[in-house]
């Protein structure tokens, strides 16, 4: 053990490798940060740079983008209420409101901070978890995706405002977006209209940003121009030692949450983040502020999202499995370079793997130094007046939007539901629980119909373990404890 | 009021997807194994909690509020103007110049490309929110779209489209 540490850190540390970490975490930082930039995007325009290096080197490279990338993410969302990823659109549920109060930098700090907690946690799980973890996820099957898509809609209550019905309406509306395309079962057309475009589905990204930030730019057209909250949004100071002790049970309780639906092949950083944010809610004295500005909202959401770093190299590492878009890039490169992630490489390439795991614990160090400089820098972003940041903003948007699939469609989407959610603002309908259901919505469907399937009809397989039974006891919970808050605040009313 | 307007434009909206949009708009094959697997099944659900969502707004309204969408009470500021009654005649006329300048941009990305119309947008959207200074109205629109253009067809290596200038792609 102590031979293959050694062996590993000397095959490490060269100057190629430690480099390498740090550029990764920029650029992936950069790319987070660009409204319409995708993360995966940034790891398969990096994967073509790592054919010439040596697979440590490139490897490393590859997740320092991925790092990076889910921090940057919420540094738009913050600012600016356009998310970089979809997971850091739930950054924006207590960041962007912050920034209006004019504490974006606390917002920024304690994202980073969480973020910075969460990978590091993350990472020793990676280490230290691996085969437990990986043998955990194998128990997953559709019914227990479904139970726990589920449990994580019951969020839904949790940030609809003072009016549920709303919310539940906007969830839905969310839910009816999201089945657009065809259908996983059958192969027909669902609201396709004979635009094949539309086949795929409605991508994220264009939704995403059309949802939260073309909403706030037609609100200031429409509004009286006003200056004022930007000017003041990084006049106040950051994160103090106290705050984050103040959030740390749910920086803690994010960070695990996240290692644990990271390790799941397939859940992903947007439902850790939810599912975080929506425990932490539950649990904190101050429930009531979530949603409106509160700190500890940032940091949970930053800490489910960042939670699954590390996590979701396990059943990459461990079974040779890719859990999502970036893992299955990263598999890309090792098979480039002739290795084959499973248990056959903990045997053959053990030293290999510790090299990376200590790259994996450096980008944690880097992404802190990183994040540290870039609200430094982005401090300067925000003073920059509305009457020119949003034009920029808006240009970069479409851009973006085009830029995922080279299509001007995702554009013209992206401009549509701007238009909705306007109209979702001007009638009072929130935001939030829309997009919750519509990156939850998918897979909630898709489990339920792939659980059908396999009982040929029977709706007892979606209690067949205790996993299921576990998820259907924490959604009544969190059902009757909703309900009870609610009453104690409004009874019934719209 | 406006919640009970609000509760009939989603109950509207479910019945519509209910009784319009699901069976012109879902391809439902003539034999399906089990009603849960229909096509229909899922989209029909929530159509159906859409318009319950709705009727609760109508029957039970609460107090007319002036939209949730996470603004805060103790945040007036951003409580701000879209959501009262009405807004002026040159705010609206401001927004759906906006929307237009938008939609010309969508329009005219196949006969002009990205570039030239994301410097016209940018400069017309900041012309639009007030500013006069020539420098600032000027450089950003011509930098930004030129920038964009070079990292997404020189470093991601996108295509993004030129429309009639797609001689000058190098």
């Amino acid at each position: 053990m102590i031979e293959q540490l050694a062996a590993a850190f000397s095959l490490f540390l060269t100057i190629e490798n430690v480099s390498v970490v740090f550029i990764g975490v920029v650029v992936g930082t950069l790319i987070g940060a660009i409204p319409g930039m995708t993360t995966p995007m940034g790891v398969a325009l990096a994967l073509p740079f790592t054919f010439t290096m040596p697979p440590v080197t490139g490897i490393l490279l590859l997740l320092g983008i991925y790092k990076g990338g889910l921090y940057g993410g919420s540094i738009t969302a913050i600012l600016i209420k356009t998310p970089g990823t979809p997971a850091a659109s739930c950054t924006v549920l207590d960041g962007y409101p912050l920034t209006q109060k004019g504490q974006a930098r606390k917002a920024l700090d304690m994202a980073l901070y969480a973020s910075c907690f969460a990978d590091f946690i993350s990472n020793l799980s990676l280490i230290l978890l691996a085969g437990l973890l990986a043998s955990f996820a194998l128990k997953f099957g559709p019914p227990e995706f479904f139970t726990l898509i589920v449990f994580s809609l019951t969020i839904i209550a949790g940030v609809s405002g003072d009016s549920l019905p709303r919310g539940i309406a906007a969830a839905a509306l969310g839910l009816v977006f999201a089945t657009i395309g065809l259908d996983m079962v059958y192969g027909t057309g669902r609201f396709i209209f004979d635009e094949w475009e539309l086949m795929g589905g409605l991508n994220f990204i264009p939704v995403l940003i059309g949802l939260f930030a073309l909403p706030e730019i037609f609100r200031y057209f429409a509004g009286g121009l006003d200056e004022s909250i930007r000017a003041a949004a990084m006049r106040g100071g950051g994160a103090t030692f106290a705050e984050f002790r103040r959030c740390f049970k749910s920086i803690l309780r994010g960070s695990l949450i996240g290692v644990v639906l990271g390790s799941i092949p397939g859940i992903g950083g947007a439902p850790s983040a939810f599912l975080s944010y929506s425990e932490a809610r539950r649990n904190s004295p101050r429930r009531d502020r979530f949603g409106k500005g509160e700190l500890e909202g940032v940091a949970a959401a930053e800490a489910g999202n960042n939670g699954v770093a590390g996590a979701t190299m396990i059943p990459l590492l461990a079974l040779g499995v890719p859990g999502d878009v970036i893992t299955a890039v990263i598999l890309g490169a090792f098979m480039i370079h002739g290795l084959r992630p499973g248990p056959v490489m903990f045997e053959q390439n053990l030293t290999m793997i510790y090299a990376l795991f200590i790259g994996i614990m450096l980008s944690s160090a880097y992404l802190f130094m990183v994040g540290k400089f870039s609200i430094r820098a982005i401090s300067r972003i925000a003073e920059v007046p509305n009457r020119l940041l949003y034009p920029a903003v808006l240009v970069c948007c479409l851009f973006g939007a085009y830029a995922i699939n080279n299509s001007a469609f995702d554009v013209l989407v992206m401009l549509l539901m701007g238009i909705v959610g306007y109209s979702m603002m001007v009638f009072g309908l929130p935001a939030p629980p829309f997009l919750i259901a519509f990156i939850l919505g998918p897979l909630l469907e898709d489990n339920f119909r792939q659980s059908m399937i396999l009982s040929e009809g029977g709706l007892g397989i979606l209690f067949r373990t205790p996993i299921c039974w576990i998820f259907w006891a924490m959604t009544l919970a969190s059902i009757v404890f909703l309900v009870k808050s609610r009453r104690r605040r409004i009874p019934l009313a719209g | 009021m406006k919640a009970r307007l609000t509760g009939v434009g989603i109950a509207a909206i479910g019945l519509t997807l209910f009784f319009l949009l699901i069976p012109l708009g879902i391809d439902t094959p003539g034999r399906v194994d089990h009603i849960t697997l229909a096509p229909d099944f899922w989209p029909r659900i929530v159509s159906l909690i859409l318009a319950a969502m709705g009727l609760w707004l109508i029957l039970f309204p609460g107090p007319d509020d002036r939209g949730t969408d996470n603004r805060g009470p103790d945040n007036p500021k951003t409580n701000d103007p879209v959501s009262a009654p009405s807004i002026g005649f040159e705010r609206r006329a401001r927004l759906a110049a906006v929307l237009a300048l938008l939609f010309g941009y969508y329009l005219a990305i196949d006969w002009l490309g990205m570039v030239l119309p994301g410097t016209i947008l940018i400069a017309s959207l900041s012309f639009l929110a007030g500013e006069r200074r020539p420098l600032p109205l000027i450089l950003p629109a011509l930098c930004l779209p030129a920038l964009l253009y070079a990292f997404f067809v020189h470093i991601a290596g996108v295509p993004i489209p030129l429309g009639i200038f797609e001689f000058l792609r190098g």
